[in-house]
């Protein structure tokens, strides 16, 4: 693309009128027109968006473009930010070493590894629901419920000595960002993924000396391919920041959408015989309204011919999850809407990604969804939204944002 | 039923959609071929599964080796 060109570009039109629970992208019209768009990013950075399902998963299982982050090359997003490499953050690597090394945690976020961890998960909910009743009413859920189980449960995949878990949590609960702690210090993120490492180096030195069950431990003692301490400090920061935000906030999202909507609420509570399919309807559409286009970019690595049109190397292509759920191949009836009664929702929508950086925790954050979100109602069933979901505090990141907290009275 | 070890992502689709079929790997999380010739009653699961993984790890052939998908 040449810059003339770039100028010409429309940009992707983003709805900002303080909507929150509808998709913020004209779904159904980008659906319909259909291929990449292009467009250009904030920072400058010009690329493309995927507009439909098809090109989402095609885009994504092209072993031609790279999923790129923490390179500190100029990238698509809102803001250009230089971050440092990362060993063995899987997200920004590629092809067979991606795998491999993918593949070191892949047994412990297997579906039967995740069934396995069903009662550690209502264990840590059960304590985070006692805490919030301890608190009393009115309380932050987001703050004291749902912020701090997911980074709880990962604590002890990866076998964060109990000593640990507080601050290893607090560390966590930083680094999402957006917290009131950074009008104090606005480098509060960046020193807390510092902190991290520092954390689990702590912790890899401990398991070396003595052994566990525990995914940390599995890595100090793999042999195939041997994993340094900067790989597995990398490995586990990723783990920890790809199911901890995500988690904790779409929960938050999906939560306050039952509270929003008395008519949901009542169809929820009133079938919870379905709730893995309910809780999958909540995750497809929590993330195509939230998403617009925030994901991982993918650079081409070589001239690719798609749809008629030359993507060129060094262009980059956003997979968005938002357009990609609304598709009616996805969703045949009335995508754009949440429906709790839909049917055959299970595993068909696209938010867990496509390709080899398919969300490697997907049935970890199934199994922590499918409890917390009913479980607040049942514990609290007077639970009610002390402000509209619209008036409430939100983290804008451009193509993406998320609720900063959740007031409620119970 | 062709299954390219080498590129499977260990995402676990198959085992959900065809459990019967499909397993995972303890130790890695990949692709496990349980019943490498399944009955035919499993043949909506299997293309399921084969539609679903988002390595294209599964292929399907017939008995003169032609891929069908």
């Amino acid at each position: 693309m040449t810059v003339q060109e770039v100028s010409e570009m429309r940009r992707v039109p983003i709805r900002n009128d303080g909507e929150r629970l509808q998709p913020r992208l004209p779904l159904e019209e980008l659906n319909a027109d259909g291929g990449l768009l292009p467009f250009v990013y904030p920072n400058g950075v010009p690329g493309y968006m995927t507009t439909t399902a098809e090109d989402f998963r095609n885009i994504l299982g092209d072993p031609r473009f790279h999923a790129k982050r923490f390179l500190g090359e100029p990238q698509p997003g809102p803001v250009s930010v230089e971050v440092p490499d990362m060993p063995g953050f899987i997200p920004s690597m590629n092809g067979p070493e991606h795998l491999a090394v993918r593949r070191l945690a892949a047994g412990d976020f297997s579906v039967k590894a995740v069934q396995k961890l069903e009662p550690v998960i209502d264990e840590v909910v059960t304590k985070y629901l006692d805490q919030t009743q301890a608190h009393g009413s009115p309380v932050d859920l987001f703050e004291s419920y749902n912020l701090p189980i997911p980074s709880e449960v990962i604590a002890k995949i990866l076998g964060v000595p109990t000593t640990h878990t507080p601050e290893f949590q607090l560390a966590a609960r930083l680094t999402i960002g957006g917290l009131p702690d950074e009008i104090e210090d606005p480098m509060a993120p960046a020193k807390a993924v510092a902190r991290l490492h520092e954390l689990i180096g702590e912790i890899i030195q401990l398991k070396r000396a003595n052994p566990e069950d525990d995914l940390i431990t599995r890595l100090t003692q793999a042999t195939n391919p041997v994993v340094s301490d900067q790989e597995i400090w990398g490995l586990c920061t990723n783990l920890l920041l790809a199911g901890h935000e995500t988690t904790s906030t779409s929960g938050a999202f999906a939560i306050a959408i039952l509270l929003e909507r008395p008519e949901a609420r009542e169809y929820f509570l009133s079938h919870l015989d379905r709730t893995p399919e309910m809780v999958e309807e909540l995750i497809r559409y929590v993330f195509m309204v939230t998403d617009s286009g925030g994901g991982i970019p993918r650079l081409a690595t070589e001239d690719v011919e798609y749809g008629g049109m030359t993507i060129h190397k060094g262009e980059w292509v956003m997979p968005c999850v938002g357009t990609a759920n609304a598709d009616p191949t996805v969703c045949p009836h009335g995508a754009t809407q949440l429906d709790l009664a839909r049917e055959d929702i299970l595993g068909h929508h696209l938010t867990f990604g496509f390709g080899p950086h398919t969300c490697l925790g997907q049935h970890l954050a199934r199994a922590e969804l499918k409890v917390i979100i009913p479980k607040v109602f049942e514990r609290f069933p007077n639970v009610q939204l002390l402000t509209p979901v619209n008036e409430l505090p939100w983290l804008d990141k451009g193509f993406g944002y998320r609720m900063a907290e959740l007031p409620v009275s119970f | 039923m062709l299954v390219d070890y080498s590129k499977c992502t260990a995402a676990g689709q198959c085992l959900l959609a065809a459990p019967n079929v499909f397993d995972q790997s303890a130790e890695n999380g990949t692709i496990v071929l349980l019943d490498e010739a399944p009955p035919e009653s499993e043949y909506p699961r299997v293309l399921d599964a084969v539609n679903r993984c988002p390595a294209s790890v599964i292929s399907l052939a017939n008995e003169s080796g032609t891929t069908l998908r």
